[in-house]
């Protein structure tokens, strides 16, 4: 490092290329992000699912062995009768989906907050980045982060499933490591989009996790009464479990859920986000036009 | 790896040492035909026509003029309702990427990523403008050796004074080594030493003629003090454009002379050696001198009739005088440096 220039001087060397840019927004929000050793224990908490998981993968297969010692001979009632159907959906995708909420709940309300807050967006803007590559980048922080404990360690357990099941099992379930990948990808990624959308709107950090949890407790809150008061299913319109369960399902292959019908539960999602969308699109900006 | 700051640089650019560099000759480094912006319903800047030559161009103008809308507009920040600007022969809208990777920026309000620290936080805005990781790095501690805040770099920028936050802004908008830099109101809320530091890292920037410089700003000796170009907005349009340098110049061959002995042969005297003489008074003698007579040439004229010259002084036509007499006139459609 040459700290004996002390002039200005113009750069000749060579330039990075564009498409890389949000890349570089990822990586040091990143960094800021597990700057925090609380996060950073958090963090490594959420990797306890898959790994009790793991465990439960393992007695599954090896309950005959366990038998002895434990006194188990049937894997039903080991993991819960009635759900051996499902029970690769209930073991990998209901935690990721409560997992990743909570990564998003601490972290998303505060990625676009304090940039807003502390005016840093016309020196980002100024720069040979554009409002979609600044928001690409911030997005990815948080699929990252979601999908380092949710969909990574769920295919990795899917591929202990089938080294212990019979030959040819993951040939015929192909759609559970595929419906496992998009049922995270879509969930954490509506959740991130409203999550920054919701950090663009509310300046305060404190305001905007609150407001985020608000909108899922809230709105699930009503919901539910809706659904109880009516008796028919319009009430999930309005509930994001609802929704990621009827869709997260049908992708799994796992049992159909009658929450709400297939199309109204993707309709959800899309309206959510394209909301979210429109907002952060409209909230992002360099300079802020006085009427 | 691409060069693609430097691929497309118009033939009338002299390019030396890669994309951050030209020489400091006086050409048309920027462009505007017939530019406005419309923002909220309202003509901000209308029919703006220009080309900017200088290596330090100042913007002046009153509150609301239109200074920072159109440093905006330069930035792709606004999009222009009608007319275009160039910059370095590229359109400020359709290679708005192209542009920006030429410039550096300096907003006028308190700007920063919080929770980095000082170096850090210049280290991720030269590579947002490209430069790679280790580049970057380097001139990061650089830049903050330049302006002076070396000793803080590892300090968060949050915890920064005004004055250190200020530089730390201009660090920001030098790390990549922008050929044009924009500088809005850079010396705002500074303390008078910090401010002369300020002008001063300005005038440094200025004189290495590699990076040409445009400062926003209300305080027209700030401006009178690093720049030699001044546009003058007024009302979103431009009032007047004026070479500062050649403002200077002409002044110093314009005096006012108050002498005692014979007047009538002086005048002949300087008449001879080629000046415009005036009289406005019986005492006072207006005289402008041609490029080939110094004002020694004076006294030795003085001398030789047996002339007191009792008092000379250069017409101070300062920057102060041209603002206002560009407030008093009515706009102008078209600019050029005169």
């Amino acid at each position: 490092m040459s700290l004996r220039e002390h002039g200005f001087r113009t750069y000749a060397g060579p330039w990075t290329r564009r498409i890389t840019r949000p890349l570089i927004v990822t990586r040091y929000t990143l960094s800021t992000v597990f700057s925090s050793r609380l996060f950073t224990i958090f963090y490594v908490a959420c990797f306890l699912p898959p790994c009790l998981f793991l465990i439960t993968i393992y007695l599954r297969y090896k309950v005959d062995f366990l038998s002895g010692f434990v006194g188990f001979r049937d894997p039903d009632a080991l993991i819960g009768a009635g759900l051996l159907d499902d029970w690769l959906y209930y073991g990998i995708v209901e935690p990721s989906v409560w997992v990743a909420f909570l990564i998003v709940l601490v972290r998303g309300p505060a990625l676009l907050a304090p940039d807003l807050k502390d005016n840093a967006m016309p020196l980002y803007l100024s720069r040979p980045l554009t409002k979609p590559q600044y928001l690409l980048g911030k997005l990815l922080v948080l699929l990252w982060l979601t999908g380092a404990v949710t969909w990574i360690p769920g295919l990795l357990l899917v591929f202990v499933n089938a080294y212990y099941a019979e030959d040819g099992w993951l040939l015929n379930n192909l759609s559970v490591p595929l419906g496992l990948v998009a049922t995270c990808l879509v969930w954490s990624g509506c959740l991130s989009i409203i999550a920054l959308a919701l950090s663009a709107c509310v300046r305060w950090r404190p305001a905007a996790t609150l407001g985020f949890l608000g909108l899922f407790v809230i709105g699930s809150a009503i919901g539910n009464l809706f659904r109880a008061t009516s008796g028919d299913w319009y009430g999930s319109l309005i509930i994001p479990w609802d929704a990621i369960e009827v869709v997260g399902r049908n992708l799994f292959g796992a049992k159909a859920s009658d929450l709400m019908p297939l199309p109204w539960a993707w309709g959800t999602l899309a309206a959510a986000t394209a909301l979210a969308l429109w907002v952060l699109l409209r909230r992002i900006r360099a300079f802020e036009i006085v009427r | 790896m691409t060069n693609d700051a430097d691929a497309s640089l118009p033939e009338t650019q002299t390019k030396r040492g890669g994309p951050g560099s030209v020489r400091a000759t006086r050409e048309v480094w920027a462009e505007f035909t017939g530019l406005s912006v419309r923002l909220g319903g309202r003509v901000v800047l209308n029919d703006l026509n220009a080309t900017l030559q200088g290596r330090c161009i100042g913007l002046l103008g009153p509150n609301g003029a239109g200074k920072t809308t159109l440093l905006n507009t330069l930035l792709g920040f606004f999009k222009p309702s009608n007319g275009q600007a160039r910059i370095f022969g590229r359109d400020v809208v359709r290679d708005a990427a192209g542009v920006r990777q030429l410039i550096g920026y300096m907003p006028e309000r308190d700007s920063f990523v919080g929770g980095m620290t000082g170096v850090r936080f210049v280290r991720m805005m030269a590579e947002l403008s490209g430069l790679p990781r280790d580049d970057a790095l380097d001139r990061a501690h650089e830049a903050f050796f330049h302006v002076g805040l070396g000793e803080a770099r590892y300090r968060k920028v949050e915890t920064y004074s005004q004055g250190m936050k200020q530089l730390a802004k201009l660090a920001q908008a030098i790390a990549h080594g922008p050929r044009l830099l924009f500088l809005d109101e850079p010396t705002n809320g500074l303390d008078p030493p910090a401010r002369s530091r300020m002008l001063q890292l300005v005038r440094g920037i200025r004189d290495t003629g590699e990076t040409r410089l445009i400062v926003s700003s209300h305080l027209l000796r700030d401006v009178e003090e690093c720049c030699d170009e001044v546009l003058i907005l007024k009302d979103g349009r431009i009032a007047s454009v004026c070479d500062l340098e050649s403002e200077r110049r002409s002044n110093r061959k314009f005096l006012f002379l108050q002498v005692k002995g014979d007047l009538e042969r002086f005048v002949e005297g300087l008449v001879a050696l080629g000046c415009e003489v005036g009289m406005p008074n019986r005492r006072r003698l207006r005289a402008v001198l041609p490029g080939h007579v110094e004002i020694a040439d004076l006294y030795a004229l003085a001398a030789e009739l047996s002339v007191q010259i009792r008092q000379l002084d250069h017409k101070r036509d300062s920057l102060e005088d041209i603002f206002l007499r560009a407030m008093d006139e009515p706009a102008t459609l078209q600019a050029t440096p005169s």
